[in-house]
């Protein structure tokens, strides 16, 4: 698979200095494609190239300002996060215009360079982040079957379906709750729909969808059922019985 | 006295009943659908005509109609009972009002024998009690959006008094009614009463008004308060800004004269000038803190408050902030009370949660969407097993001693109670992040 890769600064001292790394880069790994297919000053450039692009994995390293344009490093990102949820996105930037809590939450960027660490840090972390971009380049293609996709508004998200231990209906609306270890997620959507679309999970409730792959076991005593990372959830004593007849005809 | 037939009675009877729907109908249009429309139709047939022979049935059918009505609808149930007892005095003084005119201007009971002229009468009395009723509605609706605003609705004092007062009216209104029905009194003392029953009324009105003008006078002197101190600290904040500023160029014209000085010398050796570099990290870098000026465009008076206000807080407890808003982040209007209340609750939970920690950090973002927007609560966390993610949302499960656990059940209820507010919530090593979202029009 080929990587493409795209640069956007406006300083063009640091631009070419940054080619020049990426080179070196390419350079060292004969076997891996990749080769820088875009270098620009001008964000529209990126706006362009995203348009017939979209399909091909592209690393992109963006400054966050650039003076002569209307057009900012976020809302940039932002629209290439729209295209494309898969590409990597580097900011390279100073300190002080970083927001880093609306960057992660809007582009999930890959890395933050800071200009001011130095040239010496920003090769070696330019280097290090080219190394993750490629080693995530191979299973992503993988894993796309075992992801559950969501939408939060029009934004997409994806979540491990591994990981969802159960789902839960909000009582009064029309949102359900993703419940995992770590993380409760409420989202618009059914359980219905749900259901029709993830073959694993069963309908132990009408407000409950569990992960059958997750759970450990069925607790009589208390009326709960224990998921593999620890996580539990509350259910009826008759539902109980027939979750368990269920699980035992999948065996 | 009156000889109207049954047929004129029915239908005025089933005219008012609807007209009592449609001015809930224009009160709160959120209950304007096709379903409710034809069921109030239907209610309005059967139960006038079923009143007139069972006298009130009608009354307890109208009740639960509007109840069910109201029932997807977020108001708590002393405002639906609010609604209904306004209603139903609008509805039956028009009422009143307009039969008594549409009858008294054709002297009806006296000379009535022929069968042709009860038709104007009654057509007339429809059209008086249609017209009075909305017209009561309109002024009330529009002397509500403009005086009170959002303090009428979320007030309890408010909430309170406007109960009660109508709750008097509509017992002194019944009791009225009843010595009217079943009384034989002679018609000059009736008239007394009215007129002593009348002049209550005026003088309950009147007090409700008057209390509620005061106590909307307090809320707006507090909300002036909170806002001159909003202004104080803003001010405090520029100050502070302004001294690191000034430290930040008095540090930096050393680090120019210096270099200059070195470089004038004509002294190649690096040393001197690797010194000052490292000078310049360590001293001018890490003491220039710029904190995010967007808080201070924020469009939002409300949320702006909250948010401040638990930053100072922050601050005060020497707890590490980093707060982020996002330029030009448009926030519904209609939700800044609850998000408010959300967030006061959120921020004061993150801000005792990491002020246990041995290094406190809170972080706050608005993030916007293009049909959404995010407020993302941050802090660091002593020790992740001690939360359990699954009990977080219940009512009295709390890690603070002393606490009632009351917090974040308060916003799980207010969450539940809209579909257009999303909560997520997160555990990492570190650090419990809470995301609301807030979803614009769809």
């Amino acid at each position: 698979m080929l990587l493409n890769i795209v640069i956007c600064e406006d300083n063009d001292e640091l631009r070419n200095y940054y080619q020049l790394i990426i080179k070196n880069y390419i350079k060292e790994r004969p076997t891996i494609e990749m080769k820088i297919i875009l270098s620009t000053a001008n964000p529209k450039d990126v706006n362009i190239y995203l348009e017939s692009h979209s399909d091909d994995l592209t690393f992109y390293l963006l400054d966050i300002e650039f003076p002569d344009s209307k057009i900012k490093g976020i809302d940039l990102a932002t629209q290439i996060r729209k295209c494309d949820l898969e590409s990597k996105i580097v900011f390279i930037t100073t300190h002080e215009e970083l927001m880093t809590m609306i960057f992660d939450r809007k582009v999930e960027p890959l890395d933050y360079i800071a200009k001011e660490n130095g040239i010496k840090v920003i090769e070696e972390r330019l280097n290090k982040d080219l190394d993750i971009a490629i080693k995530r380049l191979e299973p992503s293609s993988k894993q796309a079957e075992a992801e559950f996709k969501f939408y939060i508004g029009q934004r997409l998200y994806k979540f491990n379906l591994n990981k969802i231990d159960y789902f839960e209906s909000s009582e009064n609306t029309h949102n359900v709750f993703l419940h995992s270890e770590n993380e409760i997620i409420e989202f618009p959507s059914s359980l219905k729909s749900i259901e029709s679309q993830y073959k694993n999970f069963y309908r132990a409730h009408k407000s409950l969808l569990v992960n059958l792959n997750n759970i450990a076991s069925l607790d009589d005593h208390a009326f709960k059922i224990n998921f593999k990372d620890g996580t539990a959830s509350d259910i009826s004593r008759r539902k109980l019985v027939l979750l368990r007849k269920h699980c035992s005809q999948q065996l | 006295m009156l000889t109207l037939p049954d047929s004129s009675w029915y239908s005025l009877n089933i005219m008012n009943t609807m007209i009592f729907f449609i001015i809930l109908f224009i009160l709160i249009p959120r209950t304007l659908t096709k379903k409710n429309i034809l069921l109030s139709i239907l209610v309005s047939i059967i139960f006038s005509i079923l009143d007139y022979h069972m006298d009130g049935i009608s009354l307890i059918a109208v009740f639960f109609t509007t109840i069910l009505f109201l029932k997807k609808t977020k108001y708590s149930l002393s405002y639906k009972l609010f609604y209904f007892i306004f209603l139903f005095i609008t509805n039956s003084i028009a009422k009143n009002i307009s039969y008594s005119t549409a009858f008294n201007s054709f002297k009806f009971g006296e000379s009535s024998s022929s069968n042709s002229n009860f038709l104007l009468p009654t057509f007339l009395a429809i059209i008086i009690n249609f017209l009075l009723s909305i017209i009561a509605t309109i002024l009330y609706k529009s002397i509500l959006s403009k005086k009170f605003n959002i303090f009428n609705f979320y007030d309890k004092t408010i909430k309170t008094i406007s109960l009660i007062s109508s709750l008097i009216i509509l017992i002194s209104y019944g009791y009225l009614m009843l010595m009217f029905k079943h009384l034989d009194l002679r018609l000059s003392y009736l008239k007394t009463i009215l007129i002593l029953s009348m002049t209550i009324i005026i003088f309950v009105v009147i007090g409700t008004v008057f209390l509620i003008l005061s106590h909307l006078k307090e809320i707006k002197i507090n909300t002036e308060k909170k806002q001159i101190m909003e202004r104080n600290t803003y001010i405090k904040e520029l100050e502070r800004k302004n001294n690191e500023l000034r430290r930040f160029k008095h540090d930096y014209k050393n680090f120019l004269l210096s270099l200059s000085t070195s470089l004038n010398s004509n002294n190649v050796n690096n040393d001197a000038i690797q010194k000052l570099l490292k000078y310049a990290d360590t001293n001018i870098d890490s003491n220039l803190t710029v904190e995010n000026s967007n808080l201070y465009h924020m469009n939002d008076e409300l949320i702006r408050g909250i948010i401040i206000t638990k930053l100072m807080l922050a601050k005060d407890k020497n707890i590490k902030t980093n707060f982020e808003i996002e330029q030009n982040t448009s926030i519904p209007k209609e939700f800044s009370v609850e998000v408010t209340r959300i967030l006061g609750i959120l921020l004061d939970n993150a801000i005792d949660a990491c002020s246990q920690t041995d290094n406190p950090e809170l972080d706050f973002a608005l993030v916007s969407f293009d049909d959404h927007i995010e407020f993302i609560v941050k802090n660091s966390i002593a020790n992740k097993s001690d939360i359990d993610l699954g009990k977080i949302y219940n009512n009295g499960y709390t890690t603070k001693n002393n606490h009632s656990g009351l917090g974040l059940s308060t916003v799980k209820k207010m969450i539940d109670a809209n579909s257009k507010m999303l909560l997520q919530t997160k555990i990492d090593d570190k650090f419990f992040t809470i995301i609301l979202t807030v979803l614009g029009e769809a």
